[in-house]
Order: structure tokens, then C-alpha cells, then sequence
């Protein structure tokens, strides 16, 4: 225990920092969870800008991008409150670090992490076996643990109405991942040619939309598509969607790239290949599994898009996510649970596919 | 292993490989000087610690000079100026320590990869012939990774081979081997040097390489 937070977390840190800024970032000014946990409850100021957004009275407009400037500047405090503490952290625990003290509660931190984790776990699992057990639940009273009876016509009727959000949502996240993985690919390609890796700026510009809350430049991102071609709802959905996928789809995939033995490139080169042989016939079969689990990522990333598929679909397109999310809050609870399944099942096929195919096709010829 | 026959035809009375007046700097510091002419089937070894400039050496020869650095100079092949020349059109072979066999591609896969386009069946019987020669007929559709670290030297080797190179750099080539190995693949690889006539450099750590090469050595420090 000592010798992980001794060594192995100042070291790992680096790794974790955006990871945590984003998701600091994404609890601060996250919509759809308030939507879900509390509809009737007052709203958070995210929830509060996107009413005054879609209110009739269009002054409210007004309003609302001050509060979207406000949540700006709300979360990037979060973050400078964040780094400065990681700061100050640092700083007093620097004697700490090499007092050459070898023992430090070790147990009873270890036991704490158990207990959390097992309490993690079982909320999870518990979350899960009553979703399961709702969405084929009949007649349930109250008191009783379990429903009377199970029926499967709550599945049958869902999915039913689900088609055409699923085969929306499908077809969003195929576009939006196949464009970012394209781009990723291009550039990390046309970076080891010019032997320079992307500037600081560019990948600023690519992970901001992890670190900037949505409900703040959504709007501003609406209003210039609609300047630009208002009648095509899908493809501003799929450009939304693009902005959040990109950054997930480029941090999988950077790292895979840029390891891969270069010598492979010098062999290839030295063997008569052009650069475009090389690309097509070494690096991306040899990328294979990391593409797959990058295009797994980005499905995961974009069928979970809440607010970006709202506002740049101006309600016209539905995905099982923003049905959910309305969901969520009706009447049904059986309709519901079987919603949130679907969402939970699409990415996790995405996953399992992405981790079973490049097996397939690699070990087929043995 | 002792006699190998030739496994393609390459080889030109003129072949040469010449470094003229080279001179690589970084950060306008000199960090060799170089200027030498290799004959077809000589091979000059290049010696010297790590940090002394000799990987830099082979990614100038092969073109791939990395950031950083500038050189002055030329190199011809067979008579030819290929100093400006892009990689892949040099002709120059490039063996490293490792043997790199692409782990998607079968044994032919990785060596047909090497070949210039030519009729399919044609292909295939060269591939075959080849891989006999050096002990691992049949071995066309294995996995490269479950080919012994030997066996894999041996297809490395074979797919610069069949790659028609007019010139071949060694990268180490047998630092990886242990020494029985070694010496039986060191001596597999400079027969085939000579008898197509390859100029060819080598760069190693190892005397026993140096000596086994019976060229000119170089070192650079």
C-alpha cells in the first residue's frame, strides 16, 4: 500500500489527469443525470440554461447565455480548484515521500478499499438484477421481494417501438466514428511522415470538448448550423456527435500508433514499399485490435450522447438515449428498465465484438 | 547448413556501393565523417559504442534521417546517384536484430510482400525453392511467431533476399542469437552477400562478427 502511494501513484497520476478533469467536468454541468435522478426537483443551473433555452419566451434566450457563460466559469473554477489542490497536495507530501517510512495503515486502507469496492459492486449489481427483474416484471406489489408474474411483453412492445430511435442511433454512431477514426487515422499517419508530432494547440482543440461543459457551447454550435444548412438534422446530429467521439477515439488510438515499432516501416520502406503500401498492408492490419476497440469507444461514446443529439437534432431526431432519458421520468417503470438494458447491452455488443473479431480474423489461417 | 546455393539473381559485375565526402552533423556539431566505396560482395563493419552515430549512419543510407540532423554528401549505387532518392525506391536491403516478420502475413506472406508483382504460381515455386534452401521447406503458411528465433532470422533473411536489393545494410543482425546460432546464421547470411555480390554494412558491437566478415572495419567513436 505504502509502496503504491509512494511510487506507482505519482508515476500513474500524469496518466489519470485528463481522464478526471473530464469526467470533473462533465459532473459539474451534466444534464440528463439531474434529469433522471430529479425531475422535479429545482434544476441544476445546466438543467436551468437548457429550460430557458427552449422556452417560448425567446428574451429568456438572453438569460440563458449569461448562465452558460456562468457555467463556464463555474467549471473551469472546478478545475483550477482541482489543479491547485493537486498543487498543494504534492507540495505536502513531498517530505512524506522519501521520510524512508515504510508502513503507513496499510491494512486499514486496504480494508476501506474492499468495503468500498464490494459496495461499488453490489449497488451495481443490485441496479442491475432490478432493472432486469422490472423489465420482465408483471403484477409487483410493494411488499414483495419478487413480481408475481414475468412477462416478456414489456420487451416485445419496447422493442417495438424502438426501431426507429435503435436504427437512428446505429447509423449516427456508425457516421460519427467512422468520420473520427478516419481523421485520428489521417493524422497520426501524416505525423509520423513529417516526423513532428501535433502541436500542443491541436491537441488542445481536440480534447476541449471533454473540458468544456457541453450546455455551455452547445447552443453556440446549434445556432451556427442552423446558419449553415438547417434541413439536415441528421448530419448536424452526426457533427455533434463527431465533436465528442473524436477525442475518445483519438486518445485510444494515439497511443497504440505511435508504439508500434517504427523499424516495422523502415523494413517495409527497405523492402520496396511506398508509404501508402505500408499504411494499408503493415500498420493498419497490424493496428487491427486497437482500431476495432477505438470504433467500439467511439459507438459506446456516441450512442450515449444526450444533450448533443437533443439540440442538434432540434427534437427531430430520437436515439435510445434521449428516449430513455424521457423515459426516465414517466410512468413506466417496466418500459423504462428496458430502455436503460438496451443502452447498457449496445455498447457492451460493441465492446465484445471488438474484442472477439481481430481474433477471428488473425487466427483463422493457422 | 553448409553449402547454399543462390537463391536469385541479382548480381551485376559493377556493383558498388560509394559514400562520398559524407559528413553528418547534429545541431552543428560533426558527428562522423565518412567517405568509402563498398565492392559487391565486400562488407565493411562499422564499430563503435552506442551514441557514436552508427544507427544514424543506416537511416541516411536508407533515407530515413531523422529530425534533427543535416548531412553533406552522396551515395551512389552501382554508379547511380541515389542520395535524394526516396526509401523504398533505393533498393537497399535492411536486416536488423530483430527479425521484424510481420505477425499478420504468413512466412510467404512476409516474403512475397519483398517480391516484385509477377505471375502468382511463378511466386509461389520461388518462394518454396527458397525456404527449402535453408532448411524450412514447407514452413510457407506458419505463423511467423511460432517459428523458432533461427527460423525467423532465416525468413527475415530470405525476404531481403528475394526484395532483389542492390545493397544490404546489417543492423546487428546477430546480436539476438546465442552463439551456435550465431554463427551458423552469420555464416548463412555473408555467403549469400557474396555470392549475389551485395555491397553490404554492417554495424555491430561484437568482434567475432567484425572478424567473421574479413572486410574493411570502421570505428567511430
Amino acid at each position: 500500500m505504502t509502496a503504491f502511494f509512494k511510487v506507482v501513484l505519482p508515476s500513474l497520476y500524469p496518466f489519470l489527469r485528463l481522464p478526471i478533469l473530464a469526467v470533473l467536468a462533465y459532473a459539474s454541468a451534466s444534464v440528463e443525470i439531474p434529469l433522471i435522478l430529479g425531475p422535479n426537483s429545482p434544476p441544476t443551473l445546466a438543467v436551468a440554461i437548457m429550460q430557458w433555452f427552449h422556452d417560448v419566451d425567446l428574451n429568456l434566450r438572453i438569460k440563458a447565455s449569461a448562465g452558460a457563460i456562468v457555467q463556464i466559469a463555474l467549471t473551469l473554477l472546478l478545475l483550477l480548484g482541482w489543479w491547485q489542490a493537486e498543487k498543494l497536495i504534492k507540495k505536502l507530501s513531498q517530505s512524506m515521500l522519501v521520510n524512508g517510512k515504510r508502513e503507513y495503515a496499510g491494512a486499514i486502507i486496504q480494508n476501506i478499499t474492499h468495503v468500498i469496492t464490494v459496495l461499488m459492486l453490489t449497488v451495481i449489481g443490485l441496479a442491475l438484477l432490478g432493472m432486469v427483474l422490472w423489465s420482465f416484471a408483471g403484477f409487483w406489489a410493494y411488499p414483495d421481494l419478487l413480481p408475481h408474474t414475468f412477462v416478456t411483453q414489456h420487451w416485445q412492445s419496447a422493442l417495438q417501438q424502438m426501431r426507429t430511435p435503435l436504427v437512428d442511433t446505429l447509423l449516427i454512431g456508425v457516421c460519427a466514428t467512422g468520420l473520427a477514426v478516419v481523421l485520428t487515422l489521417l493524422t497520426l499517419e501524416s505525423e509520423q511522415h513529417t516526423s513532428k508530432a501535433i502541436s500542443r494547440l491541436t491537441s488542445v482543440i481536440i480534447y476541449l470538448p471533454l473540458l468544456i461543459p457541453s450546455i455551455a457551447f452547445l447552443f453556440g454550435l446549434v445556432w451556427v448550423l442552423e446558419q449553415m444548412s438547417s434541413h439536415h438534422t441528421f448530419i448536424n446530429v452526426v457533427l455533434a456527435h463527431l465533436l465528442f467521439v473524436l477525442p475518445y477515439v483519438f486518445l485510444s488510438l494515439a497511443s497504440s500508433y505511435r508504439r508500434l515499432d517504427p523499424r516495422f516501416s523502415y523494413v517495409a520502406a527497405s523492402l520496396g514499399a511506398s508509404q501508402a503500401k505500408i499504411f494499408w498492408q503493415i500498420k493498419l492490419p497490424m493496428l487491427l485490435a486497437p482500431i476495432f476497440i477505438a470504433v467500439a469507444l467511439g459507438l459506446a461514446i456516441s450512442f450515449s450522447q444526450y444533450l448533443p443529439t437533443l439540440l442538434a437534432g432540434g427534437g427531430r431526431i430520437n436515439t435510445i438515449t434521449t428516449e430513455a432519458v424521457s423515459l426516465a421520468n414517466g410512468a413506466s417503470r417496466r418500459t423504462s428498465a428496458v430502455y436503460a438494458l438496451v443502452q447498457m447491452l449496445l455498447p457492451a455488443l460493441g465492446f465484445l465484438l471488438a474484442w472477439a473479431l481481430p481474433k477471428m480474423l488473425l487466427t483463422h489461417r493457422e | 547448413m553448409q553449402k547454399h546455393e543462390q537463391i536469385s539473381a541479382a548480381n551485376s559485375n559493377t556493383s558498388s556501393l560509394v559514400i562520398e565526402q559524407l559528413t553528418i552533423q547534429r545541431q552543428q556539431q560533426v558527428l562522423l565523417s565518412l567517405n568509402e566505396t563498398i565492392a559487391g560482395g565486400d562488407i565493411l563493419t562499422i564499430m563503435g559504442p552506442s551514441g557514436s552515430g552508427k544507427s544514424t549512419l543506416l537511416n541516411w543510407l536508407t533515407g530515413m534521417l531523422p529530425k534533427g540532423f543535416s548531412a553533406k554528401g552522396n551515395l551512389y549505387l552501382n554508379g547511380q546517384s541515389i542520395t535524394d532518392t526516396a526509401s523504398h525506391m533505393r533498393r537497399i536491403g535492411l536486416l536488423y536484430q530483430d527479425p521484424l516478420l510481420f505477425p499478420h502475413l504468413t512466412v510467404a506472406g512476409n516474403i512475397s510482400f519483398a517480391m516484385p508483382a509477377g505471375a502468382k504460381a511463378q511466386r509461389q515455386a520461388d518462394i518454396s525453392q527458397a525456404l527449402s534452401q535453408v532448411g524450412l521447406a514447407g514452413l510457407e503458411h506458419r505463423n511467423p511467431q511460432s517459428l523458432s528465433g533461427g527460423q525467423q532470422a532465416r525468413v527475415a533473411l530470405l525476404r531481403v533476399l528475394l526484395s532483389q536489393p542492390k545493397a544490404i545494410l546489417l543492423d546487428e543482425p546477430f546480436s539476438k542469437l546465442d552463439s551456435q546460432l550465431r554463427q551458423e546464421t552469420r555464416q548463412l547470411v555473408f555467403e549469400q552477400i557474396r555470392q549475389h555480390k551485395l555491397p553490404a554494412i554492417m554495424v555491430t558491437h561484437d568482434q567475432s562478427d567484425a572478424d567473421a566478415a574479413q572486410g574493411k572495419i570502421i570505428s567511430l567513436f
